[in-house]
């Protein structure tokens, strides 16, 4: 079996420390089973979309995707726009995690129908737990029938 | 008042004036006329009174000339009586001459009749037989034909004194006065005959009645009585007449005691006069009407249409059409040196104008080119809160939760010393955390547009006094005295409460009995509101430093905090055009003090 097979949660996160405090933070929920982890927002189009480097992927789409806004080449945002326009996976659900809470950022995303918007805090505890709720939650909803 | 309603008061003054004189010039000339034409009525009747004089006279010269006839000095009855026939047929005016001899016999008679007459008893017999003077005048009817005669006798004597006979002739007055009348020159004049005792003896025209009557008790004939000469008098007659009459006399013949009246009809004799008025007045009117269109058109022309271009052209100028002149044909005169220098001063206006759109224009641009670059530099300046809230904090965490995931993973490892040291790490990084969110919330409220409200301030500071509870710990004594509702933006003086309250909490956290008194008053244009504690405090040594930003007066360690809570006070209040001052003394407390203005804040920053 591919290793892209089966991919429960897509997180597209620059940097590798918020990365693998992420994902320790969602393994410590017990949603730790298929987590694929991308650098930036071209990549993880490429990876939605299967073009490019994942132009061989099966057709199968994430259940959740966690989005950083900052990312490099394509941002979190325009990422966040591309799932939203298409009909494929739209019902995706994205949460924004982000370590701004900047107000314009914030109303682009619920404009472009973003499931949920989480700050990131600084201290691990509360960010931990933020993280780990988000995603049991949006995992728990978008179940695979 | 209109200048049209100034003028044409000042022309009707300029034209009534003139008018009134000369209608009064007309007034009395007409007064004059009638004063004239009663002259002439008075001339008139002295005039008839005159002629009759000289027709009595003419008689005597008559009487004198036949008595020395030949033909009378007979006793041939029939000869004499013809040859009076023949005089008498020389003067119509008589009705008959006759002789009486001095017994009183009726002797030549030139009716030829040879009638037989005693006449005696005839009062002119008697007065022409006796008086010194030998003529004797008395009016009388005649017998048969009612006629009034005037008997005008004559005694002729010889050179002894003895009488011979007296000559009568009887003037036929109804024949005679008829051309009198006649002769008067207006249509409704009467001309009347009356003896001494009021009996009317002719009345012309149309006077048959009246004769024989009399009019002795009549102010008609008392007037006749008493005043001759130009005065006259008025009667109205039955049937509504009103005439005017002048009287004369003949004083030659007193026993006679005739008097003349002439009487015309009062319009009759006012007709001409009126008429004259009345073409005057007319011609006056005319005349003032002329004046009066006259002088309108010239004012009208000259002063009221000019007056309506100048408002008309200022009142399009005042409405902003600076293209409005009042334009050519400028009259000669003020008015239209008037109207060259409004035009001259419109040009003007309108020039400056263009120079000023044009100023303004360059304005504009130079303040949209400005605004655009501030709204750049904005812009920037969000980029760079966004960095840092979003590029500082992820380092943070990273140190915070790997320093935690080593924490968890190493434990085992660590000793005491390398667990408070990562200890120390984490406290760091938290308050460097804190640092970040406070300062991004500093910069946030630059860029922040203010609502205005009428804010509860008693309401906020229970609220904000409410949240600053924390479970497990107790708040201070807060005293809350009087506290004027402010304008302004509710969500940012509550941020201010919530800094001040916030400090004096914490300040205060180590007395006994912390006690926190907020008041507020009135003072002029602006509310004055005080947060009092009796904490720490502060040295006033120190003050300049008290509302910078991350600038603190006390340490970490004792009292937590970013040194961000009075920047952020400073920045609401003086976003509302407050101030903010403090005083202190160390270890006693400290009293902040803020100012709102009562109006509120302008609008939108």
């Amino acid at each position: 079996m591919d290793q892209f097979e089966k991919v429960d949660i897509l997180l597209v996160e620059d940097n590798p420390a918020d990365a693998e405090l992420t994902m320790r933070a969602l393994r410590k929920g017990n949603l730790a089973n298929h987590i694929t982890w991308l650098k930036d927002g071209a990549a993880a189009l490429d990876f939605i979309f299967r073009t490019g480097e994942y132009a061989g992927r099966p057709e199968q789409y994430p259940r959740l995707i966690l989005l950083d806004i900052k990312l490099p080449k394509v941002d979190g945002i325009e990422v966040l726009k591309r799932i939203k326009a298409d009909e494929r996976t739209k019902v995706i659900p994205v949460v924004m995690v982000t370590s701004s809470a900047e107000g314009r950022d914030i109303t682009e995303s619920y404009k472009l129908g973003v499931n949920s918007y989480v700050v990131k805090p600084v201290e691990f505890s509360q960010f931990s737990d933020t993280v780990a709720k988000a995603g049991l939650y949006w995992m728990l909803v978008n179940k695979t029938p | 008042m209109s200048i049209r309603a100034r003028l044409l008061l000042l022309i009707l003054f300029a034209t009534l004036i003139p008018a009134l004189v000369g209608g009064m010039q007309f007034l009395e000339r007409r007064d004059s006329e009638i004063t004239a034409a009663q002259r002439d009525l008075a001339a008139a009747a002295q005039r008839v009174a005159r002629v009759l004089r000289d027709t009595v006279r003419a008689t005597a010269q008559l009487h004198y000339g036949l008595s020395r006839a030949r033909d009378l000095d007979t006793q041939d009855k029939a000869a004499c009586s013809a040859f009076l026939a023949d005089v008498l047929k020389e003067h119509p005016q008589y009705t008959g001459i006759l002789t009486i001899t001095p017994k009183g016999d009726l002797f030549c008679d030139s009716l030829r009749t040879g009638r037989a007459l005693n006449l005696t008893d005839r009062q002119y017999f008697q007065s022409a037989l006796n008086s010194k003077t030998p003529l004797a005048v008395e009016p009388a009817f005649g017998r048969l034909t009612g006629i009034a005669v005037l008997q005008v006798a004559y005694a002729s004597r010889r050179e002894t004194g003895e009488p011979r006979f007296v000559l009568l002739a009887s003037l036929n007055l109804e024949k005679y006065m008829q051309p009198r009348a006649t002769s008067l020159p207006r249509e409704t004049a009467v001309i009347a005959l009356m003896d001494g005792k009021g009996t009317i003896l002719t009345w012309h025209p149309d006077g048959e009645k009246l004769r024989g009557t009399s009019i002795a008790d009549s102010p008609l004939f008392r007037f006749a009585r008493e005043r001759h000469g130009e005065e006259v008098r008025e009667d109205i007659e039955a049937g509504g007449v009103s005439r005017i009459w002048a009287a004369s006399a003949l004083p030659e013949f007193p026993e006679a005691g005739l008097h003349v009246l002439v009487g015309v009809a009062r319009k009759d004799l006012l007709a001409s006069a009126n008429r004259n008025l009345n073409q005057g007045l007319a011609i006056l009117a005319v005349v003032s009407l002329l004046v009066f269109a006259g002088g309108w058109a010239l004012v009208e022309l000259g002063i009221r249409r000019q007056s309506a271009r100048i408002i008309a052209a200022v009142a399009r100028f005042s409405r902003g059409d600076f293209g409005a002149r009042i334009g050519q044909p400028y009259p000669r005169g003020e008015i239209g040196g008037l109207m060259a220098a409004l035009d001259h001063a419109f040009e003007l206006m309108q020039a400056q104008r263009d120079v000023i759109q044009q100023l303004n224009a360059d304005l504009e641009r130079r303040v949209a080119g400005r605004t655009a670059r501030l709204e750049a530099s904005i812009k920037e300046l969000e980029g760079f809160t966004y960095t840092i809230s979003h590029d500082l904090r992820t380092p943070l965490r990273a140190i915070d939760g790997f320093s935690r995931i080593m924490e968890e993973d190493c434990a085992g490892k660590l000793d005491d010393e390398g667990r408070r040291l990562l200890g120390v790490i984490r406290a760091n990084s938290r308050r460097m955390g804190e640092l970040i969110d406070d300062l991004l919330e500093f910069s946030r409220l630059g860029r922040k547009s203010l609502s205005n409200t009428t804010i509860d301030m008693r309401r906020q500071v229970e609220e904000v006094m409410g949240s600053l509870q924390v479970p497990g710990k107790r708040l201070p004594r807060l005293e809350i005295g009087a506290l004027p509702p402010a304008s302004g933006d509710a969500a940012l003086v509550k941020l201010a409460w919530t800094n001040l309250l916030g400090n004096a909490v914490k300040f205060s956290s180590k007395r006994e009995q912390p006690v926190i008194e907020v008041s507020g008053r009135e003072n002029g244009g602006e509310n004055v509101y005080c947060v009092k504690d009796n904490g720490a405090g502060f040295d006033m040594q120190y003050y300049n430093k008290l509302f910078g930003v991350f600038q603190r007066l006390h340490s970490t360690e004792d009292f937590p905090g970013t040194g961000v809570g009075l920047a952020i006070v400073q920045r609401v209040v003086s976003l509302h055009g407050g101030r903010v001052w403090a005083e202190g003394k160390v270890n006693e407390g400290a009293e902040f003090y803020f100012s709102l203005p009562n109006g509120g804040v302008d609008g939108p920053i």
